[in-house]
């Protein structure tokens, strides 16, 4: 009984069964995700599984090829770990095809990789940070980022095409690493991958003429207007 | 620019030399005609290799960012694997196909406006290089695979070519599936490291990739299916076909049908 369990386990014909019914299943996803692509747009912003938890309510049937062909991936992992858990067992009269086997071997470290990020993984955008201003990185207790500065680069035409922003990743008080991160240079630190996601303006104050003048003014800032006039006192940030 | 341009349309005539070389070929059978043939393909073969070197060494980077250049490259790879194929096994009019798909990637890249944009930072990576240049070599491998299945399912019904036999373009044929698949891992080994430090995640959700591991997954069946379960014949020539449309899907029907957030989308 368990001999033929195990061998039904390493059957290339299982795997075959199997990486049809996610070819097929991936297809039927592929459709979904093209359909709706306000719900699906959203994947890359979480793991999965905190994804699919967030966005069950108004996903509906939509997402369902989702945990099916993860559980179809999940099973052909299983048979290919089923597979060379058997190849190991016979090494010495099968050594001739450890090639075919390595690929094996890399594909159970993809699947155990993936799965294990998309239950443990943490994932945070929309993190945003001013020029010398410090925030703490979610998730990671006691772990801080400061931008010390920012600047982003344009193409001739004036679209932005990289934004050079020195970063430093602080643990408390300690200083762990400071670097210029852009595109393909992200701050890595241990498991923590750091990266640039877009860049906004703000206006820090303005400028008006007063008596002919230009005068610039700021939040906190103070002008002495011709006698007879007052201090003008502190401003709000105006957001365009 | 100039010999760029010459070079450009010097491998296409001697590209549609070669096909008429081939057809006469067929017809006559003279032996002289198909070592003519080859002659010319090696010919185009290297002007277009020059092509893109000096391309290359313009741009200061392998310039495949836009569908000039990608379907410039499919053809470069594509005559490259057939020359491998053709040296190794002699093909003979079993080339003709493969030259016809060739011509028709390049009639569709001539008219378009060869000169490469300014590359941008996000593609600035030698993975970039590393990722385009396995994926075309598996596509293209992918495409031998198919022109030898088709040629497969005709030997036999036509006696007008002289084709190798129905073993031969079987083996050729798993060959090619075999080949395509390594290089393809190899281009999402270097792709999936490459989204890992531009994105900070190795697979992203979008339709390109998406079909891109489907195609992983569907050429894995089908080595499984030749090399342990020994699977061949007119089945596995049509899984070849198959397997074909998924690439021509992958690669043109996404970024001319559908939006995806791929960057080569």
């Amino acid at each position: 009984m368990f001999r033929q369990l195990w061998k039904f386990c390493c059957s290339a014909k299982t795997t075959i069964i199997l990486t049809s019914a996610t070819t097929l299943i991936a297809i039927f996803g592929s459709a979904q995700i093209m359909h709706n692509p306000r719900l699906f747009n959203t994947m890359d912003s979480k793991p999965l599984l905190e994804w699919w938890h967030a966005y069950l309510p108004q996903a509906n049937y939509y997402s369902l090829w989702i945990p099916l062909c993860s559980a179809l991936i999940l099973l052909l992992g299983l048979n290919t770990l089923c597979c060379f858990i058997d190849w190991s067992c016979h090494l010495s009269s099968r050594w001739k095809t450890a090639g075919e086997y390595l690929i094996h071997f890399g594909f159970i470290l993809v699947v155990i990789a993936y799965a294990c990020g998309s239950i443990y993984g943490m994932r945070s955008s929309n993190n945003s940070i001013g020029e010398g201003e410090v925030i703490a990185i979610p998730s990671q207790s006691g772990y801080f980022l400061r931008l010390n500065s920012f600047k982003p680069q344009m193409a001739p035409s004036g679209r932005p095409i990289d934004m050079l922003s020195n970063v430093t990743l602080l643990k408390g008080d300690h200083e762990l690493k400071t670097t210029t991160i852009r595109f393909n240079h992200p701050l890595t630190h241990d498991d923590l991958i750091i990266l640039a996601g877009s860049y906004s303006q703000q206006a820090i104050g303005f400028r008006c003429s007063l008596n002919r003048q230009l005068v610039e003014l700021k939040q906190g800032s103070t002008h002495l207007l011709p006698s007879g006039s007052r201090t003008i006192g502190h401003y709000a940030i105006l957001l365009f | 620019m100039y010999i760029n341009a010459l070079l450009l349309n010097g491998c296409f005539a001697v590209y549609c030399i070669s096909v008429v070389l081939y057809i006469a070929h067929a017809c006559l059978r003279w032996p002289r005609l198909h070592q003519l043939a080859l002659g010319t393909v090696l010919l185009a073969f290297g002007c277009q290799s020059l092509s893109l070197g000096l391309r290359w060494f313009a741009a200061g980077y392998l310039p495949v960012t836009n569908l000039f250049s990608t379907l410039f490259f499919f053809s470069w790879a594509l005559a490259a694997t057939y020359v491998y194929f053709e040296l190794r096994y002699r093909l003979a009019c079993a080339g003709l196909f493969v030259m016809v798909l060739n011509l028709i990637l390049l009639h569709i890249a001539l008219p378009r406006d060869p000169s490469p944009p300014a590359l941008i930072p996000m593609l600035d990576t030698p993975l970039f290089t590393l990722h385009i240049v396995f994926s075309f070599l598996g596509y293209a491998l992918f495409t031998m695979a198919f022109s030898l299945a088709v040629l497969y399912l005709i030997q036999g019904k036509t006696s007008a070519l002289p084709l190798p036999s129905r073993s031969m373009l079987q083996q050729l044929n798993e060959e090619a599936i075999f080949l395509g698949f390594c290089f393809f891992t190899l281009s999402l080994i270097f792709g999936s490291y490459w989204a890992y430090i531009a994105w900070g995640y190795y697979f992203s959700w979008n339709i390109k990739a998406l079909w891109s591991s489907l195609i992983w997954l569907y050429f894995a069946g089908m080595c499984h299916a030749k090399f342990i379960r020994n699977w061949q014949g007119t089945g596995y020539a049509w899984l070849s076909i198959l397997g074909f449309a998924f690439v021509l899907f992958t690669y043109l029907g996404i970024g001319l049908l559908m939006k995806s957030s791929h960057p080569l989308a």
